[in-house]
């Protein structure tokens, strides 16, 4: 009889940290996270010589990384090398370590390989990551033109830089009230109707009403809460371009200033690697977990190799993830599952739509589906004890 | 075993990476060893993921090359008389440098071209590209237990086990059929030779097809055909079927890892098991699935079995649909099938490719022995009273069994008026004029209603739905599933029995309850028949199917929301389940992943 080893296979979950103590404090606050909560092994692997302190942690794999890297790069080239790093015939879960474990079926994760190799769905497409992974000019040019631009609203909307937590609720409140209008057209005919048709004061619902001789949106206690900007005036002394049917301001290059998309990336992986990507706006993959095995050498050793080959490439940011789209398509992996949001969902500070269901149980990006996350990765504001986000992590250890 | 992939490029060379890349698309289908071959000309590329039975050694390793490099195959299956055929080829003075079956096809190409896969006894598919002639050779085994698809366009030709392989040329066009969609939800499967997309095609079962590499220039032929006749002696029919099956069983255990068993606690499961113990093999791992809170769940009766056959059952229970599950399914299920089995048989196959790399089951017992209720003229449903007697008098017409066969397999039906309403204005191209005018391919005059559906049953609801389902479902976790029922001989013996020599309208597959006698609980043979599928509660979830409210068929104008909203409202959950797989499979397949 021959040797069936299928049973001897462990379940193990990888962190890579490297250099800085940021890092190494982040990776500190995870860990009980997920020990708590698996008996899974759970393996560091990191270069001791770089770290600005001790990983505090049982089981280290410690790896001399190139002298030649940055700190930076020395982590990625850790995490897109482990499998020459780490043991052969072992499933393996890696986790940045700005994730955190916040259910109780975390070790579930391991049912979802799907080989050659599995990761989970960025929280945005690949137009919109571009720019932040290669050296274009999109960037910068957009976030110049949004400087001027804000600077200019803010003369004509005071509060519009309100850090104030109770104001900036009114102020989305009023904007998703504004977007269900826009969506449907039944409603911005009766609510234009309405406008017309009312005397000073406009009321929009029971917690909004337009004071018309003012130009200012306020709350039904009177409180100022926006006030009406004239966008083709800010347009024009910004010297950019104002589009009245999509209510938006557009810069020289003919995109809306407020988002900066563009197809270098996509455009950079054809240049230097040959590759062509089928479909501009793919949804690409996010690196911050992912299940891999013996099954994913080639997929994992391709990412590796080009991955190096960018470092040194000042056309492009020190960055996995646009060596991985890359991957995924010189290897035809562009339509294989990606894991559940359950498993890595990206709570990002800085997005508008994200929030939790009133019973505080769950969390959407997408008021149609609130998720019970397993793993949640936080980017950005990592231990903002002023986001009600992380507090609601938090609370879960 | 093993999955295999390969392709053609006339317009530049092979890439051998973009060639590995397809190849390990295919990693679930073989992860103990994986290869590939490229010409000397860069034309042809072929590959292969190894699910390693045989000769566990690296002689095994696929693609294979003949001694003299002119041959080069790739291979998914298992040739379960390989060692008479070596023994032909080596009486011929051919040299084997294996144990394998695939050194077989090798030398076996060599021999007899195009006449190879008649000689074959198994479930195969694969690739033998001749070198010197410049020639791909594609096969199919007979029933189509294994998959083999193929698409080409003015400059490539592409193969594989899966689709997913093909799609992963990224120079592959990748171009809808809508007609091929509607046929779906009517069928719950898209008919050979379609797939869901323009210039991809399954070979079919039985058929092999050359290539020239050179010009891409395609010949297809059919190898073998399943005779309808009654010209086989009854009186020893019993004892010739249960010596064929045996037999048959013998060559489906022949392993060098060991094989469990699938057992449902029906009738054909447990008769494999029952042959499994007479055979004295060892160790005796069986396989079951239960569905908790339900009464009619079918675990209890394989304990029952296995009790009686002092083996280990392993048994999962399942609790609900999971919609993730189907979306994971639907990533397996490239070419979709809406088979309501297709959960319990995923589920069931990750219990045991927990602990066994292959196992037996048994499927094509209830096609060859007339196990189904549709195969009873009882079942027929007559418009009238002047129907019924004039097809007592004269016998049913082929329309007759045609429409009965329809209604039988459909499952909250999609004819022609239902696709009309279904699809929207500008998918209107995808409601064909006869959804289901692949059944009158399958027409064979003159035999009897009985062999006529059974016919029907083996050609398309057992090859496209069943065997799809086992292939994919079990795959999925790298398990072989075997399938000893589907013994060509064995089944072209049955098919040449007169009807009641193995048929009994009261006696539920008489020829297998006699083997079952004596040796399992009464209970087991003399229950109602029971699909492998589960409480029809689990198929009811209205929460479920609200997706589809939100989904991408709607959004990208294929599926009429009223229509959607109508079939939720009536809770009509046989058509929102169909939809429901076709809204995971596009979102894997169509959209890629972007509604994520």
């Amino acid at each position: 009889m021959g040797n069936l080893n299928r049973t001897s296979m462990q379940n193990i979950y990888v962190f890579v940290v490297c250099g800085g103590l940021e890092h190494i404090n982040t990776l500190h606050y995870s860990l009980p996270f997920f020990k708590k909560r698996t008996q899974n092994p759970i393996w560091v692997v990191s270069d001791s010589t770089r770290n600005e302190s001790p990983v505090v942690h049982s089981d280290i794999i410690d790896v001399k990384v190139p002298a030649e890297y940055d700190n930076h790069q020395a982590s990625i080239w850790l995490k897109t090398n482990l499998h020459n790093l780490l043991p052969k015939g072992n499933r393996y879960v890696y986790l940045d370590t700005d994730i955190l474990a916040i259910g109780s079926q975390s070790d579930a994760i391991f049912e979802q390989y799907i080989p050659p190799i599995r990761f989970a769905a960025d929280h945005c497409k690949m137009k919109q990551f571009s720019p932040y992974a290669v050296n274009c000019m999109c960037l910068p040019t957009h976030t110049a033109y949004r400087e001027r631009v804000n600077a200019l609203l803010e003369q004509q909307d005071p509060l519009s830089g309100t850090e104030e937590i109770f104001l900036l609720e009114k102020r989305n409140e009023l904007q998703r009230i504004f977007a269900t209008i826009k969506s449907n057209k039944l409603m911005v005919l009766s609510t234009a109707i309405r406008f017309f048709t009312s005397g000073n004061r406009f009321m929009l619902t029971k917690e909004f009403y337009f004071d018309k001789s003012a130009k200012v949106w306020c709350g039904s206690d009177g409180t100022p809460v926006m006030y009406q900007v004239d966008m083709r005036k800010i347009a024009k002394v910004a010297g950019l371009k104002y589009i009245p049917i999509k209510n938006d301001i557009v810069g020289k290059d003919g995109k809306s200033i407020w988002v900066d998309s563009c197809n270098h990336l996509a455009q950079c992986i054809e240049n230097k690697f040959q590759i062509p990507i089928g479909n501009k706006n793919w949804q690409h993959w996010n690196g911050g977990v992912f299940l891999f095995s013996d099954e994913s050498h080639v997929f994992m050793q391709m990412w590796h190799e080009l991955t190096i080959e960018i470092f040194k490439d000042p056309e492009w940011k020190t960055r996995d993830q646009g060596t991985l789209i890359a991957t995924v398509w010189k290897l035809g992996l562009q339509n294989h599952p990606v894991l559940d949001e359950t498993w890595n969902f990206i709570a990002d500070y800085g997005s508008k739509n994200l929030f939790l269901n009133e019973a505080k149980t769950a969390i959407t990006r997408d008021a149609n589906l609130f998720i019970h996350p397993e793993f949640i990765h936080i980017y950005h504001h990592f231990g903002d004890e002023k986001w009600d986000v992380w507090n609601w992590a938090k609370n879960k250890m | 075993m093993c999955g295999i992939a390969g392709y053609i490029d006339l317009a530049k060379n092979v890439d051998s990476t973009t060639l590995i890349g397809m190849r390990d698309t295919l990693t679930h289908r073989g992860p103990d060893a994986a290869g590939v071959y490229i010409s000397d000309d860069r034309n042809v590329g072929l590959a292969h993921r190894r699910l390693s039975f045989i000769d566990l050694s690296d002689a095994g390793i696929q693609p294979m090359v003949s001694a003299n490099g002119r041959y080069i195959v790739s291979f998914n299956g298992e040739i379960y008389n390989f060692k008479q055929l070596r023994e032909a080829l080596e009486r011929d003075g051919y040299v084997f440098q294996s144990q394998t079956d695939t050194e077989v096809l090798l030398h076996g190409y060599d021999a007899w071209k195009e006449q190879l896969p008649k000689y074959l006894k198994g479930m195969f598919a694969f690739a033998i590209y001749d070198d010197s002639e410049k020639i791909l050779f594609l096969a199919r085994d007979r029933f189509g237990i294994k998959p083999l698809f193929y698409g080409h366009s003015s400059t490539c030709f592409a193969f594989a086990s899966e689709l997913k392989a093909i799609f992963s040329l990224p120079f592959f066009p990748k171009k809808i059929k809508k007609e091929s969609v509607g046929k779906f939800l009517a069928n719950r499967y898209v008919p050979t030779p379609n797939t869901m997309w323009e210039n991809v095609y399954k070979l079919p079962p039985a058929h092999w097809m050359k290539i020239k590499t050179d010009t891409l220039q395609i010949e297809e032929k059919r190898y073998w055909q399943l005779v309808v006749s009654a010209k086989n002696e009854r009186k020893d029919a019993a004892e010739i079927i249960s010596q064929k099956l045996t037999k048959s069983l013998e060559e489906h255990l022949l392993s060098d890892v060991p094989i469990g068993a699938f057992l449902s606690g029906g009738m054909d499961s447990s008769a494999l098991t029952v042959l499994m113990k007479q055979l004295a093999y060892e160790p005796l791992d069986f396989f079951s699935i239960g569905f908790s809170g339900w009464n009619e769940s079918e675990h209890e009766y394989a304990k029952l079995v296995a009790d009686k056959l002092h083996a280990n059952l392993h048994t999962l229970l399942l609790d609900k649909i999971s919609i993730e599950t189907v979306e994971t399914l639907m990533y397996y299920y490239d070419d979709p099938i809406a088979d309501i089995s297709i959960l319990p048989t995923y589920a069931v196959s990750g219990i045991a490719s927990k602990k066994v790399k292959a196992v037996v089951s048994g499927e094509g017992a209830d096609e060859s022995f007339g196990g189904y209720w549709w195969q009873k003229p009882a079942s027929f449903y007559f418009s009238s009273a002047f129907h019924r007697i004039k097809s007592r008098v004269f016998g049913k017409s082929f329309a007759e069994i045609k429409k009965h066969y329809i209604q039988a397999m459909s499952m909250g039906l999609f004819d022609k008026e239902e696709l009309g309403r279904a699809f929207t204005a500008d998918w209107q191209d995808a409601v064909s004029d006869d959804p289901f005018a692949h059944f009158d391919r399958f027409e064979q005059k003159g035999s009897s209603t009985l062999k006529q559906i059974q016919f029907l049953d083996i050609h398309t609801f057992m090859s496209e739905l069943i065997l799809t389902k086992v292939d994919r479902a079990s795959m999925a976790h790298s398990l072989e599933v075997r399938v000893p029922f589907l013994d060509h001989e064995l089944v072209e013996f049955l098919f040449g029995l007169p009807d009641d020599s193995y048929f009994d309208e009261h006696i539920q597959k008489r020829e297998i309850r006699k083997l079952l006698q004596g040796h399992v609980p009464a209970i087991i043979y003399e229950r109602k028949k029971q699909g492998f599928v589960g409480p029809d509660k689990f198929y009811m979830d209205m929460e479920v199917y609200n997706m589809l409210l939100v989904g991408n068929l709607i959004k990208d104008g294929v599926i009429r929301k009223e229509y959607v909203v109508d079939l939720l409202a009536e809770k009509d959950h046989w058509r929102l389940w169909k939809l429901f797989v076709l809204e995971n499979w596009w979102k894997i397949w169509v959209k890629g992943g972007e509604s994520k």
